[in-house]
């Protein structure tokens, strides 16, 4: 019989009933949730920790220079590799370990302890390190291959080359640049673990090989590099520098047959080198060019027609603009001056009243079609950011375009300035640089070619003619006769820069360079020479860079069988003279006594060491008898 | 409609074989766990004797137990203190909670206790008035002394379920609305004492845990992450029976035991995990049923109670292992490893099926 109490506590029931259908209801959502909505994300889950995955390093491409020599091959080199749930017995094994890896037995102890899947024990050993190892057959202890990154040819080319990280991947210079292609894909080996990470000896197993990458080919002759690093290193030790760079290039392909830099460094030790050792301030580094510009503004004023190359010029030794007096770096002036003798004498107040007489709009419409303040589109990690320093168009006034003029208040960046000049020489075409010509596989078939680039027609081909009498007769007549290669014409311009000092202004501090081309009635060469800082007897490109123009692109020259079309004088010597012999890479005493042997006397004015890096007067060079040779010494450079 | 007194009829057959079917589920949940018919054979052992104790106690009226409630009780905190004394008590991840009992493995008294407790409990509710102080305060000292002894194992997660138990019991007998609020109240209110002085730091840590898994994922947050990736791995239709791996590389703990749900829904999906669900809301549903059609105030609480235990234990278990419980060792009922848990689960079985064939004949109405 239903009585109060009754009906409260079916009333009751109920409410438990229902509460009892929320709370299975609030489970069933969950799972939904878990198993149905999120199902995607735990089943990844699962299936990344139930298998234990091991890489293994593709093989990276060679690099090869133009002709197919290699320049940087991969070999393959084990390293050991533990996986610290599989060893038993972690101390016997480090102790073991540490003997034979040379390592500290608290390291590979630490490390064979980790609660890690797999960890590296040492990468990289050498196969003899390795077969001992194995013999071991030490459990929970195995092997990868990772590649090794060789020279042959030692550290050469090794700031467009670039390094390469501990994990095969290219981390600077052309090695980055170009590291889809090189660095292949890396293989894995997957193998199925329990949750303490041993193997499942019947669980799933996979493996994927890895796919070795391509070489790449560069428009780098190895052996003109060689002669350009050889050079460049020469004249920065003798001149005392604090560092130099010889660019050569192409100019009908903007092909870069050679990049040398010094000092340099050992891509194979890279980690002794600091990161601005191994810049490339050639591609990557702005400065103000100086007088090597003019060849700029000559061809701006000549292709704009504000003055013709039959125009002259009249310098008293300065030029007056607004209030301030541009002086020449000859005191008194040149005087009365051809257009063609401007260039040769690298007369500021010329070119700074030819700038002006241009005016801005017409020399900066130039500048820039040259390529300055835009990238040169090389292809080089960080070359889209070296644009080098144009002042902006409105804030440049009388003042500032006449600097602009002779090379100050400007900064371009080394291959910025032999693009120009090299266009030049390409008949007034623009090219883009280049540093690969190919991507090739294994077989050296070609997988992808970079054919030349041209940019835009900056001077017409008339007037690139024009400008290369007057740059040929500055090698002859001008400030640029040392550049001059036996049995060729060579064209060109010198430059001695004043640098910015940090304090503001000009300080005492200079870069000599000389940028030119040969032979220049068909040129098949150019290249720029920067002497930074030298700290010797003189500062002029002319006297310290254009030799080794002379030397690097005369070598170039040979080396590319152009034949030469010049007259060579052979000079002779007339009684009371002596034509100087070559004593360069003799030891010091050996090259006094074949000085002594043409009547002269020898005297070291320079470097430390017992072998001839260098003398003056140049050897051929016809001079009094009893003359003094000065010499650089230095140490053996082959060693 | 069946015949009167212990005849039984159509809702208690369905209840039996809902049971029977979990527990041989079970069994084989429990040799996909193990992959050894070690644990498999001694779980069937307990089913034999849990099947035995249901064919003795379901030929006993039912109002017989008020007789023996002394000694029930008495029996029950015998064991609760027998399992505390060293040599007696074995220590199993850090709680004394079992006694060794040779060749059938261990028993555990908390678990007995429950039933225990419900049927001396529904015998201090069992006068059919709408009471209060008079029967609550006995009830919550008549439950705290065994919850006080499960404490000094320690078991917390199982004190927990005497507490829910009592909650239910007292709601089903019709206590005063007032008084239920109260205690609902005061419960609440003693959540951060009980936090502070009854935990210890490891289960204060699962705390933690449960809130965030990831602050601490390979220790603390392990079982959890690894309950949810098992869960969640088995997607709608689940990797197959013996399919798991997350149980077979032994990445998830203890999925004999608390965590074989996670193994049901990694095998058998959101299908088959939402058909166990809804078995249990069957048997859950058909106790309700039960409670309704008890003829006596003690039959009602008798059942009711059992629904509360059941219902507890599916609703924390499942909770932890989809993470909306924390982690306390509470088992699956008829499907966790475990021989004690499964005999005390079909002794309340029993007892509902006693209460059903002992109830009101609706024809009187």
């Amino acid at each position: 019989m239903p009585d109060e109490t009754g009906v409260v506590v079916r009333k009751r029931i109920v409410v438990a009933l229902l509460i009892l259908s929320l709370a299975m209801a609030g489970l069933l959502v969950r799972l939904f949730y878990l198993q149905v909505i999120r199902n995607a994300w735990f089943s990844e889950r699962a299936l990344n920790q139930r298998f234990w995955t091991l890489y293994e390093d593709s093989r990276r491409g060679p690099i090869y220079d133009s002709r197919g020599r290699k320049l940087a091959v991969s070999m393959s080199a084990e390293s050991i590799v533990a996986s610290p749930a599989q060893v038993r017995d972690p101390q016997s094994t480090a102790r073991q370990l540490a003997e034979i890896l040379d390592m500290d037995y608290q390291t590979v102890y630490e490390r064979l302890t980790q609660p890690l899947s797999s960890v590296y024990i040492k990468r990289k050993v050498d196969a003899d390190t390795a077969q001992a190892v194995k013999e071991l057959r030490l459990p929970g202890i195995a092997f990868t291959e990772k590649g090794e990154r060789f020279y042959p040819s030692g550290s050469i080319a090794s700031h467009v080359l670039g390094i390469v990280g501990i994990d095969n991947q290219g981390l600077e210079g052309l090695e980055l640049e170009y590291d889809r292609y090189l660095s292949g894909k890396r293989g894995s080996r997957r193998a199925e673990v329990d949750a303490r990470g041993q193997d499942i000896p019947l669980g799933e197993k996979e493996y994927t090989p890895p796919e070795d990458g391509y070489g790449i080919m560069l428009t780098i002759d190895e052996r003109i590099q060689m002669v350009a690093e050889r050079e460049i290193a020469k004249a920065v030790v003798e001149a005392n520098a604090r560092r130099g760079a010889v660019i050569v290039m192409n100019p009908k392909t903007g092909a870069i047959l050679a990049m040398a830099l010094y000092p340099t460094y050992d891509p194979g030790n890279w980690r002794d080198a600091t990161a601005e050792e191994r810049r490339n301030w050639a591609v990557l580094d702005a400065y103000e060019p100086g007088s090597t510009f003019k060849v700029v503004t000559a061809a701006s004023v000549l292709d704009s027609g504000v003055r013709s190359v039959n125009s002259t010029f009249n310098d008293p030794g300065f030029v007056i603009v607004e209030d301030r007096r541009v002086r020449c770096w000859r005191a008194g002036g040149h005087g009365f001056q051809t257009f063609t003798e401007t260039v040769e004498n690298s007369c500021n107040p010329a070119f700074a009243t030819y700038a002006r007489e241009m005016g801005v709009p017409t020399f900066y419409r130039y500048i820039r079609a040259f390529g300055f303040g835009s990238p040169t589109g090389l292809d080089f990690p960080g070359d889209s950011a070296s644009k080098g320093v144009l002042q902006p168009e409105k804030g440049v006034g009388e003042v500032e375009i006449a600097n602009i003029g002779f090379g100050q208040g400007i900064a371009v960046t080394p291959l910025q300035l032999l693009q120009a000049i090299a266009a030049i020489a390409n008949g007034g075409t623009l090219m883009k640089p280049r540093l690969v010509e190919s991507v090739v596989d294994e077989r050296m078939q070609v997988i992808e070619r970079f054919p030349p680039e041209s940019v835009r027609q900056v001077i017409s081909p008339t007037t690139a003619r024009t400008l290369n009498e007057v740059l040929i007769s500055v090698v002859e007549n001008g400030s640029g006769t040392r550049a001059q290669i036996p049995g060729y014409l060579v064209a060109g311009k010198t430059g001695t820069a004043q640098k910015v000092s940090p304090t503001g202004g000009y300080g005492d501090k200079r870069v000599a360079s000389f940028g030119g081309y040969a032979p220049a009635d068909d040129p098949e060469i150019a290249a720029l020479v920067i002497i930074d800082e030298p700290n010797t007897y003189t500062t002029y490109g002319g006297v310290l860079a254009a030799p080794v123009f002379k030397e690097v692109v005369g070598d170039a020259l040979r080396l590319l069988n152009v034949p030469p079309n010049q007259p060579i004088a052979q000079p002779t010597a007339s009684p009371g003279q002596t034509i100087v012999p070559d004593i360069r890479n003799y030891p010091v005493v050996e090259a006094e006594a074949i000085a002594k042997g043409s009547r002269l006397g020898l005297r070291i004015v320079g470097g430390q060491g017992n072998i001839v890096l260098s003398q003056n007067p140049a050897p051929g060079a016809r001079v009094q008898a009893n003359t003094v040779v000065n010499v650089v010494v230095g140490d053996d450079p082959e060693q | 409609m069946g015949g009167r007194g212990r005849n039984p009829d159509l809702l208690s057959l369905a209840l039996v074989a809902l049971t029977l079917g979990l527990t041989v589920f079970g069994l084989v949940m429990i040799y996909s766990a193990t992959r050894s018919f070690d644990l498999a054979a001694r779980q069937g052992a307990w089913l034999c004797v849990s099947l035995c104790a249901f064919a003795v106690l379901t030929r006993i009226n039912y109002v017989e137990f008020m007789r023996v409630n002394r000694l029930v009780y008495l029996v029950v905190l015998v064991l609760l203190i027998a399992v505390l004394i060293p040599h007696v008590g074995k220590v199993v991840n850090g709680a004394r909670s079992w006694i060794p009992l040779g060749p059938l493995g261990n028993l555990q008294p908390s678990e007995i206790a429950k039933i225990g407790i419900i049927i001396t409990l529904a015998t201090l509710l069992r006068n059919a008035s709408v009471f209060g102080r008079h029967e609550v305060v006995p009830a919550l000292i008549h439950v705290c002394m065994p919850v006080f002894l499960i404490l000094l194992q320690p078991d917390f997660g199982t004190a927990m379920v005497f507490f829910v138990v009592l909650f239910v019991m007292l709601f089903v007998g019709g206590t005063d609305i007032k008084w239920m609020i109260g205690l609902f109240v005061t419960g609440a209110a003693s959540i951060p004492l009980v936090i502070r002085y009854v935990l210890r730091d490891y289960q204060r840590e699962r705390l933690l845990v449960f809130l965030d898994p990831y602050s601490d994922p390979l220790r603390s947050g392990w079982n959890v992450i690894q309950s949810l990736v098992s869960v969640g791995s088995g997607r709608l239709f689940g990797k197959g029976l013996f399919g798991s791996t997350q149980g077979r590389l032994g990445f998830l703990p203890l999925h004999h035991n608390d965590f074989i749900f996670a193994l049901v829904c990694e095998e058998f999906g959101f299908i088959g995990a939402s058909m166990v669900l809804a078995a249990y809301g069957a048997i859950l549903f058909i106790g309700l049923k039960i409670a309704l059609s008890a003829k006596d105030e003690f039959g009602r609480c008798l059942a009711g109670g059992i629904v509360a235990l059941y219902l507890a234990h599916v609703v924390i278990n499942v909770g932890m292992v989809v993470g909306l419980m924390p982690v306390t060792g509470i088992p699956l009922p008829f499907i966790s490893y475990g021989g004690s848990s499964l005999l005390t689960n079909w002794i309340g079985l029993s007892l509902l099926v006693n209460v059903y064939s002992n109830r009101t004949r609706l024809s009187f109405r």
